[in-house]
């Protein structure tokens, strides 16, 4: 409590701890009294609305621009990783690290991760504290219990700070650097344009599209579960998870298949819920036999795949660190790449499963609306095109200072 | 934590003491163990050597089996749903095969902190360490990837480490536990002792915190 009478700029970095140890709603109330604002990890997606205007969504590698500051501080954007490091704002000078474990996806290069800032670490897991990051105040606790007591101790004595600078800092930050994309030269200039959209490029589909209208139409309260890759990071950026157990991933390990038998599970445990898995064209084919327990079972589980014919974050990484040379990233048939492969309305056929390909934007709405309106599994295989990264993006192991988040052309 | 486990042991249909269950096999004391920490779905994909238990499975009036196409997609749809309830899941597989298939599942729940439940079907226990058709040590594979693993090699252990196992996989920071069963252990008859509660020394998972903040 004295730290955080302390602090001028304090942030809570909370994670899946958060939603194991039901713990959201005293989150909730500690973050409101607190006035401090809350980042959360993959895994603690919807821990805390991302609706709420203490909300920086999450942070990380992918994750938004304005939480990264938040907690490093905002630098000017070097070009080469030997560069100085020059300081723009100041970030967190107190990091509430509540149920969280510091993995590398988050913290970058992690001696630098949060360099000024006191760390206090709550964790149920003696073997976590002081593993990736020493922490100044450590404590081993029920982190329910734990917000539980920090509660009851602000009723008694409040906190008077209202953190008004830091507040308005960080109003700037979202305002200069939301998620977003753009139809950029590129995606005009590549394949998917020429053998896909047959000159009607003004209909391109972005797979962020895809999924705002996702948001959009199930009301932000369907639960999503993902692969991994590209598809997985949009599917966390784009849609706003509201409630904890909302967003079903395979973050530490990072398995692909995960998304459509996760999203089965999911519907056995919650039928009355609306279920979408958010999977990409290769994360799909590596569970796609599940089709049938789908069928057979009556498991009325929905599919978005995003296809882009791709190993869309393999690309993404070739395009940044091995100038575009694709090695066994192409997933369609190279000797006929007009044709999209392999053709899920027939493969889902074959299972007894509805589905159905969007490839103009004219559709996009409607074709998900059918989806979420059907009373049995679906599957939608939207073509998007390969050339979009993921940003904000922090490579692997460096700092914030080289987070790439400006939308090119 | 703890509200969890209270509402969990709210559900079960455990008595107060511990009960004397009539002449069973050892997979149908598995099932009766299940029904008693209130799953209500298994996915299991069945093979020879958990086919006794799947046998047992179809007389279960409390729990629905969903039959996945691959061991891989069972242990995934086993954590979707206790990533969306809280609960455990719980998959099963056969031996060799079936249970490497589970091992990503598992790395998987260990690595997220899910609690799941991974049943593995084993050859009879004078096979074990013959390099019979489809052995595989899954226990010992399993080991860096698992917060608990098990192999019964007497039917009479059955309940208790049922009952350890979910204790262990829902409380503290969950994670997934394997319990592999030999097939003769699945053969054998006993009357099964179903215990109240147990005692583990040393993971008293309900931590109060050491400093005051």
């Amino acid at each position: 409590m004295g730290l955080i009478e302390k602090s001028e700029r304090p942030v809570l970095y909370v994670g899946g701890g958060i939603i194991t140890g039901n713990a959201s709603e005293k989150l909730f109330r500690f973050a409101e009294a607190t006035q401090i604002p809350v980042t959360t990890t993959i895994m603690g997606c919807g821990c805390f609305p991302e609706t709420h205007p203490l909300s920086l969504r999450w942070l990380g590698m992918h994750g938004t621009a304005y939480a990264n500051w938040a907690v490093n501080g905002e630098f000017e954007q070097r070009q080469k990783n030997t560069d100085p490091m020059n300081k723009i704002a100041n970030g967190a000078d107190l990091l509430l690290a509540f149920g969280v474990r510091f993995d590398d996806r988050v913290t970058g290069k992690v001696e630098k991760f949060c360099e000024t800032g006191t760390i206090v670490h709550v964790d149920i897991d003696p073997s976590e504290i002081n593993k990736n990051k020493p922490a100044h105040l450590p404590i081993v606790s029920d982190i329910k219990f734990a917000l539980g007591r920090l509660c009851e101790m602000i009723k008694e004595r409040p906190i008077r700070k209202k953190f008004t600078a830091w507040h308005e800092q960080i109003a700037s930050w979202k305002a200069k650097a939301p998620f977003a994309y753009r139809v950029t030269d590129e995606v005009n200039r590549s394949q998917h344009m020429r053998d896909h959209l047959q000159g009607k490029e003004n209909e391109v589909i972005l797979p962020q599209m895809a999924v705002e209208v996702l948001y959009e139409l199930s009301k932000g309260e369907a639960i999503l579960t993902t692969g991994v890759g590209q598809h997985q990071m949009w599917a966390a950026q784009f849609y706003k998870f509201k409630f904890p157990r909302q967003f079903l991933t395979s973050a530490g390990l990072g398995a692909m298949g995960y998304g459509y038998p996760a999203a089965l599970g999911a519907k056995v445990a919650c039928p009355d819920r609306e279920v979408v898995d958010i999977d990409g064209d290769g994360s799909f084919l590596m569970n796609v036999q599940e089709l049938a327990t789908a069928h057979i079972e009556k498991i009325n589980a929905k599919v978005m795949i995003l296809n882009n014919q791709h190993l869309g974050m393999v690309v993404q990484w070739e395009d940044r660190f091995f100038q575009g040379n694709r090695g066994n990233t192409y997933l369609g048939d190279p000797e006929n790449m007009k044709q999209i492969y392999p053709d899920y309305p027939l493969v889902c056929q074959s299972f007894n499963v509805k589905c159905e390909r969007v490839v103009f934007k004219k559709d996009l709405r409607p074709a998900i609306q059918r989806m979420l309106d059907a009373k049995e599994p679906y599957v939608l295989d939207i073509i998007v095109p390969y050339t979009e990264h993921v940003l904000p993006f922090v490579p692997a192991g460096h700092t914030v200072a080289d987070m790439i988040w400006k939308l090119k052309g | 934590m703890s509200k969890t486990t209270q509402t969990e042991s709210k559900k079960t249909t455990a008595p107060k003491r511990a009960e004397l269950g009539p002449t069973m096999s050892g997979s149908e004391i598995l099932v009766a163990c299940l029904e008693r920490e209130g799953v209500d779905t298994i996915f299991a994909y069945p093979g020879g050597a958990s086919m006794e238990i799947h046998q047992s499975l179809t007389r279960s009036k409390k729990i629905r089996t969903v039959l996945p196409r691959h061991e891989h997609g069972g242990a995934f749809a086993a954590e979707g749903y206790a990533r969306a309830t809280g609960r455990a899941g719980v998959c099963m597989a056969t031996r060799r095969p079936g249970a490497t298939n589970l091992v990503t599942g598992i790395a998987d729940a260990f690595m997220d902190s899910v609690p799941l439940i991974a049943v593995t079907g084993q050859v009879p226990q004078h096979m074990i360490g013959k390099g019979g058709f489809q052995e595989t040590d899954i226990y010992g594979m399993t080991l860096p990837i698992v917060k608990h693993s098990y192999l019964i090699t007497d039917i009479n252990d059955i309940p208790r480490v049922v009952k350890e196992a979910f204790y262990i996989a829902q409380t503290g920071r969950p994670g997934p536990v394997l319990i592999d069963l030999p097939k003769n252990v699945q053969q054998a008859k006993t009357q099964p002792v179903f215990p109240k509660e147990i005692k583990l020394r040393g993971s008293d998972f309900s931590i109060r915190p050491t400093t005051s903040p």
